[in-house]
């Protein structure tokens, strides 16, 4: 087989073999992680569903609303506490000792990936029946958030409970 | 008349706007490169005989490649391309994901084993074709990575999945390219790649405060699109697909241009910080560095009148570049740039023949002197008179850029 023949074939094997490789290696790291269940809010009523993505917004427990205000740039990290996937509080900031670190992802724009907010790609339909329900104030929505070692996180579902009726 | 178009009507009513698009495509691929009517009417006029223009179908038959094909069929890939997009897109839940993306892959290889099998018999009969093949399998690439985020529900910055899709599918577009849909496509990638990459570190240097560093980063980013100029006059003489590295050349050139005139217009004000004017002139000189790198090897590549004229384009982007960072700003400091760019290009073109670029400089000449005269005098919309003088210069400047380019356009068929 000559040298040019060799090129003609590896260009053309290039782009299955490294999308294959990419396939793979987002499957392998979509294992790992523990999952935590975060209560959400619709994050706007009028403007929930931007294509065929959900968009929420995160309502931490233990963050005061002065302390939730300080999380929205990339690279701002948060601590969970409590037993997966039940979140009992989070602190802010990135404490060394935290054994279930969270940080908003570097370089991604915030409103998708930050920990203010986050958005879940689902279908049309779906997207439409989630809207419906986080705009209903009876329910509590929580977004399952799969956390690697490393504080990455991704979003699995969203479901939702009854919200406790206040007196 | 009226007949015809009720006619068209009735085709178009039971034809759905896909099946319209296609039916297009077919009519203008049937049509003759020259048409068959001309060819006729000079047969009939006696200016040939009917040899000759047997001689010129056969001619044009295996040789011509018509404009229109060539838009049509880079329409037909940019809808296909956009209709992989949206069917991405619509995320069905009825297909698991895993499913959806082994389907993705599998009409990719489809697609890879088709251009290996019959690649080199398409581009030989039919260029067009295999350069749309080449578009939508790069779309198919760039979508499979979307489609992967969507359904693992990953996010990451948009220069990232352009870096890699770049790596993975540069090498096929840049050995497999025919023409500018190819080219275009690389080098939309690349844009891509670079100001995507700027928009995430370039703000982190700067909160970092390390300016010397963001002035060579910017800058090195900024001239990373001319490597293109250098690459297509290089590989235009010593590849057999010469029209294709033609093209690569000349968006190079066009970036240098764009790139230029945006500085040029950008002139008008300074409201820079002593600290931005040290990273705006660092990033210049950087820029220049390559422009003026890329117009050496473009000079030494091809030693011709075409290549001296390109050379001196990117020379003159340059100058022009470190110029809007070092001058004072101003209206007419900005103008003065943009003339002395574009009157450079005007006069490169009259040296190297190429009549197209030369009407473009002069038409874009024109229109930058009807702005000047309207930012120098602003209260000329105001009044009746104004009015009229400002409708009076416009004709004459159009009327001037028509003479002088009629007058003095080069013949066309300049090698560009």
């Amino acid at each position: 087989m000559n040298r040019r023949r060799f090129f003609e074939i590896a260009a053309l094997l290039l782009p299955f073999l490294g999308l294959s490789a990419l396939w793979a290696n987002t499957h392998m790291m979509a294992q790992r992680g523990i999952l935590w269940d975060v209560p959400i809010q619709g994050y706007d009523p009028r403007d929930l569903l931007r294509g065929h993505y959900v968009r929420y917004s995160y309502d931490w427990p233990g963050l005061s609303a002065e302390e939730a205000g300080q999380i929205g740039y990339s690279g701002a990290a948060l601590c969970i506490i409590g037993n997966p996937p039940v979140v009992q509080k989070v602190t802010i900031g990135a404490d060394p000792d935290c054994s279930h670190p969270l940080r908003a992802a570097s370089g991604t724009t915030s409103e998708i990936r930050g920990l203010e907010t986050g958005i879940l790609y689902v279908s049309q339909e779906r997207g439409l029946a989630l809207e419906k329900k986080l705009a209903d104030r009876r329910l509590q929505g929580f977004i399952r958030l799969r956390v690697r070692d490393d504080g990455v996180s991704t979003p699995v579902d969203i479901s939702f409970r009854p919200r406790p009726v206040q007196p | 008349m009226r007949r015809l178009y009720q006619r068209i009507q009735r085709y178009a009513k039971f034809k759905r706007p896909s099946e319209l698009a296609f039916d297009f495509t077919l009519l203008l691929a049937k049509l003759p490169p020259v048409s068959e009517r001309k060819l006729k009417t000079w047969e009939a006029a006696g200016l040939i005989d009917a040899q000759t223009a047997a001689r010129i179908r056969a001619w044009e038959a295996e040789n011509g490649r018509p404009l229109a094909i060539w838009a049509v069929i880079g329409l037909g890939a940019l809808a296909i391309g956009l209709g992989l997009i949206s069917v991405v897109a619509a995320n069905w839940d009825a297909v698991p994901g895993e499913v959806r993306l082994a389907i993705h892959l599998a009409v990719l290889a489809g697609v890879l084993a088709f251009m290996w099998l019959r690649g080199a018999d398409l581009t030989a009969r039919q260029p067009w074709i295999f350069e749309a093949l080449l578009f939508v399998t790069g779309v198919l690439g760039l979508t499979f990575m979307a489609h992967v985020g969507q359904v693992y529900q990953t996010s990451s910055p948009l220069w990232q999945p352009f870096a890699i899709w770049l790596l993975l599918f540069g090498p096929l577009l840049f050995a497999k390219g025919q023409s500018w849909l190819a080219a275009l496509t690389i080098m939309v990638g690349l844009q891509f790649v670079v100001w995507g990459h700027v928009s995430v570190y370039g703000s982190e240097i700067e909160q970092a405060g390390r300016l010397r560093a963001l002035s060579v980063y910017l800058g090195a980013m900024a001239g990373v699109p001319l490597a293109f100029a250098a690459l297509g006059a290089f590989m235009r003489g010593r590849s057999e697909r010469g029209p294709f590295w033609q093209r690569i050349e000349q968006l190079g050139i066009v970036y240098a241009v764009f790139g230029a005139s945006f500085a040029a217009v950008a002139a008008v004000d300074r409201l820079l910080t002593p600290d931005r004017f040290d990273v705006e002139l660092g990033a210049s000189l950087v820029v220049a560095l390559a422009a003026i790198l890329a117009a050496g090897v473009v000079f030494r590549a091809r030693q011709t009148e075409s290549g001296q004229s390109t050379a001196a384009v990117l020379g003159v982007s340059a100058l022009v570049v470190v110029l809007s960072a070092i001058m004072p700003g101003g209206t007419i400091v900005a103008a003065l740039l943009f003339f002395a760019l574009w009157g450079s290009i005007a006069a490169a073109s009259l040296h190297a023949g190429w009549r197209g670029v030369f009407q473009i400089a002069v038409a874009i000449l024109a229109v930058r002197l009807i702005t000047l005269s309207f930012e120098l005098a602003g209260d000329l919309l105001g009044s009746g008179v104004g009015l009229i003088v400002a409708g009076l210069l416009v004709i004459a400047v159009a009327w001037g850029a028509v003479r002088i380019s009629k007058r003095f356009a080069p013949k066309a068929g300049g090698d560009q």
